[in-house]
């Protein structure tokens, strides 16, 4: 043994060694993230995965549904900014990076609140001397951008100072929670088996909302920018119709048949939609902002962020035996036995309409002997990944079609029996808290 | 001002539709009006928990529910908000009120009904005692009691130790308990309670053990978490048809009221739809706010010209705990019983009169999973000592006086919009009051064979409870009749009239209320309201 290795380090190396196991964790400064928009599609997605990686994370906007760590700030687009919100206020935090997602969608193009709001936050962050602020723009940014927004996030870009000002351009989110555009695209691709639509031989350049998740945080804290724009999508674009069809085939099971309308046709219903009424409105934005798009290259942004943007076929070819092998584990170890494959496919298709479509990074050893996830659950706290995606596995075996003996008492037995029963899971219990106990004393 | 309506009434949670019919008794007409949006359907054909559960053809939708609602996590202590209320149930009245909180759980929502949609049913009466502070006392709500009783229909008993806790009301008989709680009782009533100054009885709840107006008596199915198919368990939304029978009674969803002008001979609401974003409008003389506390906090200071005051908020400070009889381990899992309160207790703490009161559930009907949930296990380990504890195991949960709540809100303008935000807070001697209720507790069920599970007695965070008050106050900017002084013609009956709240569940008291100040409005308008209405 090493000099000085002690019961409690060799514990801790120990430990870390089951650690690392899970795949790597990313490491986060102590610092606190600001964000604006963090109710959106994107947002909450990054909140969560902020809070997962013990980040400090704090909020200008409203509220709804985020958890109670988050602290929140009554904010709106052009708002002064409370100097509270940049101030971490504990002795360990280093500083303050603002992650800015939110976008006024109602805003007229003359006098509009996207860039005064921005221009205005801006001004806060810098004299309360931010470490780096990410605007989120989009792939559509440019001065000469079809659409409103592409033009209006190009106007915003170009506040920024680098290089601790940067731009985030981002592609087309697809993933998660079926909320914002990637809603509209999953709602609107379970329809019908035939879909008409504008522009499908377009080029689109997909990213998955965690990796787009994954370079928001690299960007905000990381160490040196070398770029004032940073390009999050796939470097290969496709076109809209196979992302379309794709989406139907990982979200609703089946195949989608594109019927290509003209452009110009789609903008004449569109004013008509606008002038009748009772007939549902066509956004004109809409229509324009998918023709707008031209493919950028992105692979040597991507590099730089030591950011892997998977394709679109491969992520929904390889999840789905991913998914499967991890719920037969973590199935497994909360009903106690081997599950039937009905349960199985309850659990991936529970998780993708949860928008939980990744599988977790378990080790082999846990996907091939999952009575041993037990150490890994006592070693994660409660609202860990893993410990949430373990609940839903054990809603789900509750729900599936495993024997009800198996979560309730379904016929009596002798009290003896019972607390002797009882005392040995208690004992079980207690060992793996002594252990988790050591892994707190010694991680501090 | 229009020429059809003689009130509005804002909300069709239990306190709306409580001031709704003294009005319509007398002749008034009465616009009942509330943001909205689909009441959640329990399918018809659902058969009992354990059926379902011993694996009936459609179990993982009966239990995880067609939009997996159960699976979806969620920071609201009440099972029942996490798998009988849709998703957004609570999440849509945020948004759409800007709300934003600081340490502070609210629940609120824009659905028909309002909370009594999540309604653990618990239905007790003020005494003086309760009543002192405030400018009512018990005989002034006596007669609006009894009406709302009858109305909704409570089952229970008179005849134990918590009778006169729970006060004298009309009653259903009481549902049967189960063998755990009937065994708890017995021992009870055997051994007395010993030097705790604590009582034991039924508990009471709004749930119906005989049918009433087209609502079913209850069947102990154990599905009552996820919502009662046969509408045995209270929730105001029934009773929007009921109303409907008077012909000067008109139900307007679709109006999420924005603000409240003062025109020339009344008032202007203002407001829009939540699905369609449309404007509306509506005008009257009188209007009723029972929109909810916050909700009506957030109408009635911008009207007073108030913004940016902070204002105090009240809540019940709540706790829960596991009782544990180890005479009952070895048992089979019951799920085909009353699944909600089945004993109630009171608890003397501290000095003078104060206690601290709540109810007790039978485990059987709870997930494993959620019983796992709150131990600091593994998941697993948790899972299996749920399964064997549960036939065993009584859930608690208690409630503090409001007095040990310490939350403020302030409603905003900002943007050409109103914004509310909570700070919540407790007072520095709940932990006191909490060790001293632990403390009693564990003595008090030792002493009846039970075990108060170490560990298992623990704080909701602030507003978890569910029960908000005392923002207007009667005595502060309402009337006793709870209009709002500056603004005759403006009343409030929500929980915002309310400057207590004892520890006693305030919802029956809430009713009786709207009930009262339904009667004083009809007797300002000039109509006589029938003192005994059917």
């Amino acid at each position: 043994l090493p000099s000085g290795a002690g019961p409690r380090a060799i514990a801790e190396r120990w430990w870390q060694s089951i650690a690392a196991m899970q795949g790597p964790t990313l490491y986060i400064r102590r610092m606190r993230y600001l964000l604006t928009g963090a109710n959106g599609y994107i947002g909450s997605r990054l909140v969560t995965r902020l809070l997962e990686r013990g980040a400090d994370v704090a909020v200008l906007g409203a509220a709804p549904g985020l958890a109670s760590r988050v602290s929140v700030f009554p904010w709106r687009l052009g708002d002064e900014v409370s100097a509270q919100a940049f101030d971490p206020g504990r002795p360990r935090a280093e500083a303050c990076a603002v992650i800015h997602l939110a976008h006024d969608w109602n805003a007229a193009e003359g006098r509009e609140p996207n860039h005064a709001g921005t221009a205005r936050l801006l001004t806060a962050a810098r004299s309360h001397g931010v470490r780096r602020f990410v605007f989120v723009s989009s792939l559509s940014a440019r001065a000469d951008a079809l659409n409103r927004y592409g033009r209006i996030k190009h106007a915003v870009e170009r506040l920024l100072r680098p290089p601790d000002e940067v731009a985030a351009q981002v592609g087309l989110v697809y993933g998660g929670p079926p909320r914002g555009m990637y809603g509209t695209m999953v709602r609107l691709t379970g329809v019908a088996p035939l879909l008409p639509m504008v522009d499908a031989h377009q080029l689109v350049q997909p990213i998955h909302i965690d990796e787009v998740c994954s370079g928001l945080i690299g960007l905000a804290s990381g160490s040196e920018l070398r770029r004032p724009i940073y390009r999050l999508a796939a470097a290969k674009p496709i076109t809209f119709a196979s992302f379309l069809k794709e989406l139907a085939n990982r979200q609703h099971g089946r195949k989608l048949a594109i019927v290509p309308i003209p452009r110009q046709l789609a903008l004449w219903l569109a004013d008509l939609s606008s002038r009748l009424p009772g007939v549902p409105t066509i956004d004109r934005e809409r229509v324009l902002g998918l023709a707008g798009i031209r493919p950028r290259p992105t692979s040597a942004d991507l590099r730089d962020l030591q950011l892997k943007v998977g394709p679109l076929e491969a992520a929904s070819g390889e999840l789905a035996p991913g998914l499967i092998a991890e719920g037969f584990a973590l199935l497994r170890y909360c009903a106690g036995t081997r599950v039937r494959s009905a349960t199985v496919r309850l659990y991936v298709r529970c998780l993708r309409r949860l928008g939980e479509d990744r599988p977790l990074a378990l080790s082999w050893w846990a996907l091939a002997v999952p009575g041993a996830i037990r150490l890994l659950d006592a070693m994660h706290a409660k609202d860990s990944p893993l410990r949430r995606r373990l609940v839903i596995a054990a809603r789900i075996a509750e729900a599936g079609c495993e024997p009800a003996d198996r979560f309730y008492m379904v016929r009596p037995r002798p009290t003896s029996l019972t607390i002797a029963h009882l005392l040995s899971e208690g004992l079980v219990e207690g060992c793996l808290m002594c252990l988790r106990g050591i892994r707190r004393f010694g991680g501090r | 001002v229009s020429a059809t309506t003689d009130v509005i009434v804002v909300g069709s949670g239990p306190t709306g539709v409580s001031c709704c019919w003294p009005l319509l008794h007398a002749g008034l007409r009465v616009l009942l009006i509330d943001p909205g949006g689909p009441i959640d359907a329990v399918p018809a054909d659902r058969p009992g928990l354990a059926d379902v559960r011993a694996g009936h053809p459609g179990k993982s939708t009966f239990l995880l529910g067609g939009d997996l609602r159960a699976l979806r996590t969620s920071k609201y202590p009440s099972p029942k908000l996490r798998i009988a209320a849709r998703p957004g149930f609570v999440s849509d009245y945020v948004d759409a009120l800007r709300i934003s909180t600081n340490g502070f759980v609210l629940a609120g929502t824009l659905a028909p009904g309002g909370l009594s949609n999540v309604w653990g049913s618990v239905a007790s009466v003020y005494d003086d005692a309760d009543l002192a502070g405030t400018p009512l006392r018990f005989a002034d709500l006596r007669a609006s009691y009894r009406a709302v009783a009858q109305r909704i229909g409570i089952s229970g008993t008179k005849d134990d130790d918590m009778g006169p806790f729970h006060g004298d009301i009309p009653l259903q008989p009481p549902i049967p308990n189960g063998a755990l709680a009937a065994d708890l009782l017995a021992r009870y009533r055997q051994r007395g309670t010993g030097r705790t100054a604590m009582k034991l009885g039924l508990s009471r709840n709004a749930v119906l053990s005989l049918p009433i107006d087209g609502r079913k008596a209850c069947e102990r199915d154990g599905f009552c978490m996820w919502g009662c198919r046969r509408g045995a368990i209270y929730n105001s939304a029934h009773e929007i048809n009921s109303l409907s029978a008077f012909a000067s009674f008109t139900y307007q969803p679709g109006c999420l009221v924005e603000r409240i002008e003062t025109t020339g001979d009344g008032y202007r609401l203002e407001g829009r739809n939540p699905a369609t974003g449309k404007g509306v409008a509506h005008a009257a003389t009188r209007v009723v706010l029972a929109a909810g506390t916050v909700a009506s906090t957030r109408l009635v200071l911008p009207l007073l010209a108030r913004l940016g005051e902070r204002r105090r908020l009240l809540n019940n400070p709540a706790y829960t705990f596991a009782v544990l009889f180890p005479g009952g381990l070895g048992r089979a899992a019951v799920a085909s019983q009353f699944a909600m309160a089945q004993l109630s207790y009171i608890l003397r703490i501290g000095a003078g009169d104060s206690y601290t009161t709540g109810v007790l559930y039978p485990a059987d009907c709870l997930s494993p999973v959620d019983i796992a949930g709150e131990m600091p296990t593994t998941l697993r380990g948790g899972v299996l000592l749920a399964r064997s504890l549960a036939p065993a195991m009584l859930i608690g949960l208690g409630y503090f006086d409001g007095a040990l709540s310490d939350n403020r809100i302030v409603v905003d303008a900002g943007m050409g919009d109103l914004r509310v935000h909570i700070d919540g807070g407790w007072a520095s001697s709940l932990s006191d009051a909490l060790a001293e209720t632990r403390g009693k507790l564990r003595r008090f069920f030792l002493r009846l064979g039970g075990v108060l599970l170490p560990g298992s007695l623990n704080a909701l965070a602030p507003g978890g409870d569910s029960h908000y008050a005392g923002t207007l106050a009667m005595g502060d900017l309402l009337t006793r009749d709870c209009e709002v002084a500056a603004r005759p013609g403006v009343y409030v009956v929500d929980g915002a009239a309310f400057n207590r709240l004892p520890a006693k569940h305030c919802t029956l008291t809430l009713m009786a209320n709207a009930d009262r100040v339904g009667g004083r409005i009809a007797t300002a308008a000039g109509r006589a309201s029938p003192v005994n209405r059917p």
